[in-house]
């Protein structure tokens, strides 16, 4: 059973969604709602977005787009389509997908290196490209998989969370994060030497 | 299961990755909000509208309802004074019944969408 992140929030159906509130502040014109939103928001679209795609730059795109969706959607925001958070993971989901699907046409050596000033520690350097690795072999299922997958096994959201976050029903979440996880392994069983870990 | 477990244990690696907001990052976040954010009402004066809202005075005009009568009778005026005028007929000539006199040369700027 995969553990939640520590920067999880509170998914409980209490009916209350701060975030909304502050959106709809934000959309009157309160320049405090925003920065209020982005303080609460902006570490955990970043955290999901840089465990999908394992590389920080990548990752600091697609969480300032997903924030330039939500500053747009506010004006037009209805509570009763969800909670923020809900809407922001799939937001995040999608736009990682269409990084990772870009990423599957482009040659290997022109893959970006993540730039690092400082030489890492071997034991750093090795999990990098693990993460890394996890997120080709993400790349490489078909993208609804791959976020049912991601939702799941990287950011702990149990099956109605995620089928509330991609619209499709519970069986389907099982179903797809089943079989994602089966691909996964078996893609990622053939580098297991090369990601460190022991025959 | 090895395989498994070996993935199970890659989860767990992703899910410990720290990530931090850097202030630039911040920045950025705020400067877009700051460009979308709508403009807020003005108080004690004409409202300023926010997106897809329009301004406090628009009531009392009477709304969409009156503002198309009045684009109506604005276009009416319009092709009225482009309209080249033709001289005025004696009034003998409304001798035979149900004769219809053109004053104007009005073309109907409506019969370009007629069925």
């Amino acid at each position: 059973m995969s553990g939640a992140p520590a920067d999880q929030p509170d998914l409980s159906l209490s009916g209350a969604d701060p975030a909304a509130d502050l959106l709809a502040l934000y959309a009157s014109g309160d320049p405090g709602a925003a920065r209020a939103l982005a303080e609460s928001l902006l570490p955990r679209v970043l955290a999901q977005a840089n465990r999908m795609l394992g590389d920080a730059a990548e990752a600091e795109d697609v969480a300032q787009e997903a924030m330039l969706r939500l500053w747009r959607a506010a004006p037009g925001w209805r509570r009763e389509g969800g909670r923020v958070s809900t809407w922001l993971y799939r937001v995040v989901a999608n736009l990682c997908t269409d990084r990772l699907r870009r990423r599957r046409s482009l040659p290997l050596d022109d893959a970006a290196e993540p730039p690092d000033p400082a030489p890492a520690p071997l034991s750093r350097m090795e999990e990098a490209d693990r993460l890394r690795a996890l997120s080709d072999a993400l790349a490489r299922l078909p993208e609804r998989q791959a976020q049912a997958v991601a939702l799941r096994h990287l950011e702990g959201l149990s099956n109605p969370e995620i089928a509330e976050a991609m619209d499709i029903g519970v069986e389907a979440v099982e179903s797809l994060t089943a079989r994602g996880r089966r691909a996964l392994a078996a893609i990622l069983g053939s580098r297991r030497s090369e990601l460190g870990y022991e025959e | 299961m090895r395989s498994d477990d070996d993935l199970e244990a890659l989860f767990a690696e992703a899910r410990r990755a720290p990530s931090s907001v850097s202030p630039e990052l911040m920045a950025r976040v705020l400067a877009d909000a700051a460009a979308a954010m709508p403009r807020p009402r003005l108080a004690g004066g004409p409202a300023a509208a926010g997106i897809g809202e329009p301004p406090g005075w628009w009531p009392l005009l009477g709304g969409w309802p009156a503002m198309a009568g009045l684009a109506a009778a604005a276009l009416a005026g319009f092709w009225i004074g482009v309209a080249q005028p033709v001289p005025v007929v004696l009034l003998d000539s409304f001798a035979e019944a149900g004769q219809a006199v053109e004053l104007f040369g009005l073309e109907d700027p409506l019969a370009r969408w007629e069925p």
